[in-house]
């Protein structure tokens, strides 16, 4: 640390919200801390180790929920309205780390705040409201029950009306979330989703509805820097608007993937057991937004290009339903992947799912799953409380989907997540399901061709969170400069690299689609904390936020076992253009070479002087002798 | 942001003199889309009203209205006259403040990346009893109308 650190961009305060006893207290955040974590995800999950209990039962009310905000957040870098929601994951009782886009993020800073911690438990539902540096905790009984939509409109009404600007944000849980479905997600400034590991369940757990953000606080910026970093601004404003992910999603949001990933065999459907189906015509970008529904630009905070539209359906047997529009993943997932061909039923069947607040890649396996069992005849339409989830009827989904967030009937036992009621429904529901190995549902792909893309989420310790796949690009930046094609033990060793990349960019905390070169990046953030990082050092502290996630989980009872994945991802595809490729016969190479990469022994358990190389030395006494 | 990051060298989207406002309510989900801010109004009723002389204008290639922070005494006058709400208080100075075009250069048209805020030439812009009625504009009471429309009597 050559110049004085912080200089700027850091509030450098805690919230600590007690909800047990109502107690709201204000601390400040150790500036060594900062320099060795940045923010973010690598903040949120150091502070949550420090805190936590091993252990414990997920919904156990001395668990913690850290919500963190990196430095850049809510300044002038594009896509910085985004945060990081830390907990312990509900259907796995490891990590979970959620991250979501929209405003919250940087309203939580003109809040006042860095960094959010939530511990105890209120016995009747509360919403917390955050107004420049006054926390309060105040009822919120009205709204137990409601959707995330009702739930956001209500509190802004309350304290909005005097303003011609909506300058509060609200981070709410539906339904899903108050009635502890394990895979409830947080839902803010409507239609962005805070969703991996249930931590909705969580926040349902502690009996908290809602956090409103609302404040007119500065980003410290040192003005000897207000300059240059202007100048940095517009380069990264001007290198994210002109990548060909900026362009492609700039023009067809990530709907525009949907064909590509079809034609090499990605994307998923019918719960993995096909990979062809005819009406793909209707999937193409131009004719989604063109034709299939009319849509008006919804912009995040500080977009360079109009990625977010609001929609409304104009073909199809659900003309005239209105909602966000569908990403690449939830077009998917509520569509081919239940045999449902026709976009704007996903439109509708989305705007529910938002509604009532839940992960839609857990829903989206989950559902699949009970329509492959019924069409198979592995249960019966009495077991399913008298749906018949037949492949494609969107309205038998649309009642499970309720049942499921309200918990009834059958529903009380989906809500446990796709291994959990898969085990528990035996038979041969175990080799149908779709999961990696520590318990969540992937992302919503056929990654059984996608090999970087099933192995950055095999063994991220986040439940099943995606770095960046350069395995098939390659990265200047990383200096991956071959890619490649086959899962051998190159694929591992260019993993291990994006798994830091991308954790140090959960520290930075942008919208991933908005990414600059890796030296824009590094230079604005020099500039305005007035650290001295460079790439090395950048992939050291990305390096060290994985390995202290993974000595987390080790903590936590985790084995190699988690490091795998379901019977289903293992087995080739049938038909399509990836017919009978799979990573299995050589998983166990690539994930010794990830292991080796990461410094992690066979078992993939960190080295001790990797650990205290990377400062992580407080955190041997884990492993034992 | 931008706006306020060029004028008051601060990242602080409270001190922004440009708005953009969504509005969701009642007609959710398509959004109606806007930017508010001043339109440097050809009989600028912030002007007419200031007792002190403190708004003027400045007879450039861009007629702006601009306020003189010195000699401005902080009575609101000017925040109440205006139909847009584009005048603003400054909670720090106790002084209003409003958009001056960054000196003909501004920031929002610089930095917007779709080509929705641009900046040029138009015919000069006289407000409206109509521009008072537009919904959203929570800060327009009834009471701002009929001030309005006394002084378009006048």
């Amino acid at each position: 640390m050559n110049r004085k650190f912080p200089r700027g961009g850091y509030l450098g305060k805690t919230l600590r919200v007690d909800l047990s006893n109502g107690k709201i207290t204000e601390e400040s955040i150790d500036p060594k801390l900062l320099y060795q974590y940045v923010g973010g995800t690598g903040l949120g999950v150091r502070l949550l180790y420090d805190e936590t209990i091993p252990g414990l039962d997920p919904y156990d009310p001395r668990n913690r929920i850290v919500i963190a905000v990196g430095p850049l957040t809510g300044t002038l870098v594009p896509g910085s309205g985004t945060y990081s929601i830390n907990c312990r994951n509900t259907l796995t009782g490891l990590l979970t780390s959620a991250q979501s886009n929209g405003f919250f993020g940087a309203r939580l800073r003109y809040s006042g705040y860095d960094v959010l911690i939530i511990q105890g438990k209120s016995d009747n539902p509360v919403y917390l409201y955050i107004n420049d540096g006054k926390a309060t905790i105040e009822d919120a009984s009205k709204l137990a029950g409601k959707g995330t939509f009702t739930t956001d409109q209500w509190l802004r009404k309350k304290y909005g009306e005097e303003d011609i600007d909506h300058h509060i944000s609200v981070a709410a849980i539906g339904p899903a979330g108050e009635n502890m479905v394990r895979f409830a997600c947080v839902m803010n400034d409507r239609g962005h989703v805070a969703a991996t590991g249930g931590v909705g369940a969580l926040m349902g757990s502690k009996g908290l509805k809602a956090i409103v953000v609302h404040g007119n606080r500065a980003i410290p910026i040192d003005p000897a820097d207000s300059e240059i970093f202007l100048e940095n601004i517009r380069q990264w404003r001007d290198e994210a608007h002109n990548t060909a992910m900026g362009q492609s999603v700039g023009r067809k949001g990530t709907i525009g993937f949907y064909l590509n990933a079809h034609k090499k065999g990605w994307a998923p459907i019918k719960n993995l057991t096909t990979n062809v189906f005819s009406e793909t015509d209707k999937f193409d970008a131009d004719y989604i937004r063109k034709k299939a529904h009319k849509s008006l630009p919804r912009s995040c905070y500080q977009c360079t290009f109009t990625h977010c539209h609001a929609v409304q359906v104009t073909r199809g047997p659900y003309k005239g339903a209105i909602g966000e529009e569908v990403e690449y993943e939830i077009l998917a997932g509520f569509g081919p992947n239940w045999g449902i061909y026709d976009p704007g039923t996903t439109t509708m069947l989305n705007t529910l799912n938002d509604d009532l607040g839940m992960d839609a890649k857990e829903l989206t396996f989950l559902i699949s799953m009970m329509m492959e069992g019924y069409e198979k005849g592995m249960i019966g339409k009495k077991e399913l409380d008298g749906l018949a989830l037949k492949w494609g009827d969107a309205e038998a989904a649309a009642a499970m989907i309720r049942r499921i967030s309200r918990r009834e009937g059958i529903g009380d036992l989906l809500a446990e997540g796709v291994k959990r009621s898969s085990d528990k429904l035996g038979g041969e529901f175990p080799s149908i399901a779709v999961y990696v190995k520590k318990g969540n549902a992937p992302h919503v792909h056929d990654p059984r061709s996608r090999w970087g893309t099933l192995f950055n989420q095999v063994v991220a310790d986040t439940g099943s969170q995606e770095a960046v796949d350069y395995t098939a690009r390659g990265s200047a930046d990383l200096a991956i400069e071959k890619p490649t094609a086959e899962p051998d033990e190159y694929l591992g060793e260019v993993n291990a690299k994006s798994a830091w990349w991308r954790q140090f960019q959960e520290c930075l905390l942008y919208c991933y689609y908005q990414t600059a070169s890796a030296e824009t990046m590094i230079k604005t953030l020099n500039n305005l904390t007035g650290s001295d990082y460079d790439m090395a050092h950048a992939m050291r502290i990305g390096k060290r936020v994985v390995n202290l996630m993974r000595m987390f989980n080790i903590r936590e009872g985790m084995t190699k076992e988690h490091d795998s994945f379901s019977k289903r991802l293992g087995m080739p595809p049938v038909d399509g253009p990836a017919q009978g490729k799979s990573i299995k016969p050589t998983f166990e190479r690539v994930l010794q070479a990830y292991y080796k990469m990461s410094g992690w022994d066979p078992e993939g358990i960190p080295m001790r002087e990797v650990l205290e190389a990377l400062d992580l030395g407080f955190t041997i006494p884990v492993l034992g002798k | 942001m931008a706006c306020a990051y060029a004028n008051e060298k601060e990242m602080n989207p409270s001190k922004s003199r440009i708005a953009a406002i969504a509005f969701l309510e009642g007609r959710y989900p398509l959004p109606y889309n806007f930017v508010s801010t001043c339109r440097q109004c050809a009989d600028a009723p912030c002007l007419a009203v200031c007792p002190v002389g403190a708004i003027e204008r400045i007879h450039d290639r861009t007629k702006r209205v601009v306020v003189d922070r010195e000699r401005c005494i902080g009575c609101g006058k000017c925040i109440d006259a205006c139909p847009f709400g584009s005048m603003l208080f400054s909670r720090e100075t106790k002084k209003a403040f409003k958009c001056e075009l960054c000196d003909g250069n501004p920031a929002c048209a610089a930095i917007c990346p779709s080509g929705a805020i641009v900046f040029r030439q138009i015919r000069p812009f006289y407000a409206k009893v109509a521009d008072c009625e537009m919904k959203g504009f929570a800060v327009l009471s009834q009471h701002n109308k009929q001030n309005f429309n006394d002084r378009k009597k006048k």
